[in-house]
């Protein structure tokens, strides 16, 4: 118990320390970039690993985030707090009118829907010039601030790790509690957990719902730092990119999206970089890496870490010749 | 005259065959009924139309009085029959402990602000779950596994599971489908002395099998199918003798 909240203390003060120790202001970017990216596909951890539905048009609700923020700040003026608060509400209705679906269509069939979603969401992005501008896009969108006070990156930086430590908080909570049963219950076999007294649909709009909350909400943290708004970021491919990093960090991990977030965030970054020498051919590497990952970790970064974890505690406990402590007996004491 | 437990006339077509014809069944209160037949004559079509799992074509389930045929299956888990599957379905990410717990949804007065907050009212429920799963656990001879995945249980406790996950709905009515195939010597006392346990409880349960040693120790009436419908129906002396019992079974399945 103690060490554990070493462990947390340790992660606030790399998570403190972080824009002090590093002042480039291209990397704080690309981190903050990677934050929002993470609070995202926390989410579709949370919809996948552990409600086992699949989404491939996440970027769908990140665009909804984004843009309703936008222009409810741009074109009326309203202030950016509630922009976002309605654009999160637009987006979990959003999401709960794509849980429908869900409730016929399994795997396949159903990320075809959630495609599909994602599509009509990016031509309506294009087409609907008068609100969105269109291919164009939207300009002069007001940074995030709250009352006088701007946040610059690095202020940014601490808003966004801390809204990353919330939502990884209440997917903890979720996780370890009757509803991540259910969860996993449905995921694992859904007649099976009918016949236990889970309403599966119930179940499935929670998750899918906050699955929209959270990529909603990072759409509009993105548009709201970026300060413009072009309908290129929302294309399938982004969607596509958002569960390789859920996969990449480990479905069934607390952290896998928050690993797999910055992971992928960074990786064709780390790629473009004149000494890496892959300036031309990023993409294809960075795809080739996730395909190995898929292959090689299907349990992803988060799974081998935990592993790691637990293998040199292990080896540090047995060094000191003190015996495992399983735990059927820690829990039976309790 | 309000009975506990009957179908009247329950029908299940797929396509041109019909699976279930028209098929009456009494359950009394605190009875082990068993249900018979060959391979495909629609023992598990119906139990899993009387779980809610199918919906039926034509007729009604009563329980109580009450017709549930319209509920869906996690309606008919919570309002009184519980059921476990021929194939063992369990849940494999969860533990042990936790599939228990899995079944033990609808006995939770929380919300989520109560999970995000982690409130004293969720804390006291989890434990009182958790109590109640292992007491659970603890009847089917499964505390010391509680915390292994499934995955890690042999064959036999994996059915135990199956049984007290079924439990944790406290059921009414408990539905079986063969629980003991497949199994060992061991395995199959151990299931057996859980039979004879529920019914000193007073456990009403619908038993089908294919073990004819396992039906004539535990149950009090048999209704035997053939074809999807009722071919013969009374106490295991009587219908042992019955003709159309025989022909059905003829070349077939005494094991």
């Amino acid at each position: 118990m103690k060490r554990k909240r070493i462990y947390l203390l340790l992660l606030f003060l790399i998570i403190f320390l972080y824009p002090f120790i590093d002042g480039n202001a291209y990397r704080l970017y690309v981190m903050n970039r990677a934050i929002i990216h993470a609070i995202l596909v926390t989410g579709i951890v949370f919809l996948t690993g552990f409600a086992g539905q699949i989404s491939l048009g996440q970027a769908g609700f990140y665009a909804i985030g984004a843009y309703v923020s936008s222009i409810l700040s741009v074109r009326l003026g309203m202030p950016v707090v509630f922009s976002i608060l309605i654009a999160v509400l637009v987006s979990l209705v959003a999401g709960l009118i794509l849980s429908i679906p869900s409730f016929k269509l399994k795997a396949f069939f159903l990320s075809l829907v959630t495609i599909a979603f994602g599509q009509v969401v990016w031509v309506l992005l294009l087409n609907l010039d008068g609100l969105t501008g269109g291919a164009n896009g939207l300009f002069s969108i007001p940074r995030f601030h709250f009352g006088s006070f701007m946040f610059d990156d690095a202020a940014y930086f601490y808003l966004l790790a801390f809204f990353l430590v919330l939502v990884i908080y209440v997917m903890y909570r979720i996780k370890n509690s009757y509803m991540g049963r259910s969860m996993y219950a449905i995921n694992n076999d859904i007649i099976a957990a009918e016949t236990c007294g889970i309403n599966s649909k119930r179940t499935k709009i929670f998750a899918f719902g906050f699955a929209s909350i959270l990529a909603g909400f990072s759409g509009a943290l993105y548009a709201h730092y970026e300060g413009f708004l072009t309908p290129e970021p929302f294309v399938f491919f982004e969607s596509a990119n958002f569960v390789a990093m859920a996969v990449v960090g480990g479905l069934h991990h607390l952290a896998g999206g928050v690993i797999g977030g910055i992971a992928l965030t960074w990786l064709p970054e780390l790629l473009r970089l004149d000494i890496a020498g892959f300036e031309n051919y990023y993409l294809l590497f960075t795809s080739l890496i996730v395909i190995l990952f898929v292959v090689l970790l299907p349990k992803g970064l988060g799974g081998l870490f935990s592993e790691l974890l637990v293998r040199l505690k292990e080896r540090w406990r047995g060094k000191r010749g003190t015996e495992r402590e399983t735990p059927q007996v820690r829990k039976r004491e309790e | 005259m309000e009975r506990f437990f009957e179908t009247r006339k329950l029908t299940k077509v797929y396509g041109g065959l019909i699976a279930n014809n028209e098929i009456d069944l009494v359950m009394e209160k605190g009875s082990v009924v068993g249900l018979i037949g060959p391979n495909g004559s629609g023992k598990t079509t119906f139990i899993n139309q009387i779980s809610g799992v199918e919906p039926p074509t034509r007729g009604e389930i009563l329980l109580n009085g009450v017709d549930v045929s319209a509920y869906g299956a996690h309606m008919i888990s919570t309002h009184g029959i519980a059921r476990t599957f021929q194939r063992i379905r369990l849940f494999h990410n969860l533990s042990v402990v936790e599939n228990v717990l899995a079944a033990r949804r609808s006995f939770y007065t929380t919300n989520l602000f109560d999970v995000i907050f982690h409130t004293r009212k969720l804390k006291q429920q989890e434990s009182a779950q958790f109590d109640k799963a292992m007491e659970l656990l603890a009847m089917v001879g499964l505390e010391r596994e509680a915390h292994q995945k499934p995955s890690q249980l042999p064959y036999g406790k994996r059915r135990s599971l199956e049984i007290a996950r079924a439990l944790a709905l406290e059921p009414e009515i408990l539905l079986l489908d063969e629980p003991a195939a497949g199994m060992n010597k061991d395995e199959f006392g151990h299931i057996m002395n859980i039979m004879k346990l529920l019914k000193e409880q007073g456990m009403t349960i619908l038993l089908v099998e294919h073990t004819m040693d396992f039906i004539r120790q535990v149950v009090d009436t048999v209704y035997v199918l053939n074809f999807g419908s009722v071919i013969a129906h009374g106490t295991f002396a009587e219908i042992e003798n019955n003709k159309d019992v025989i022909t059905a079974y003829l070349g077939d399945d005494e094991e």
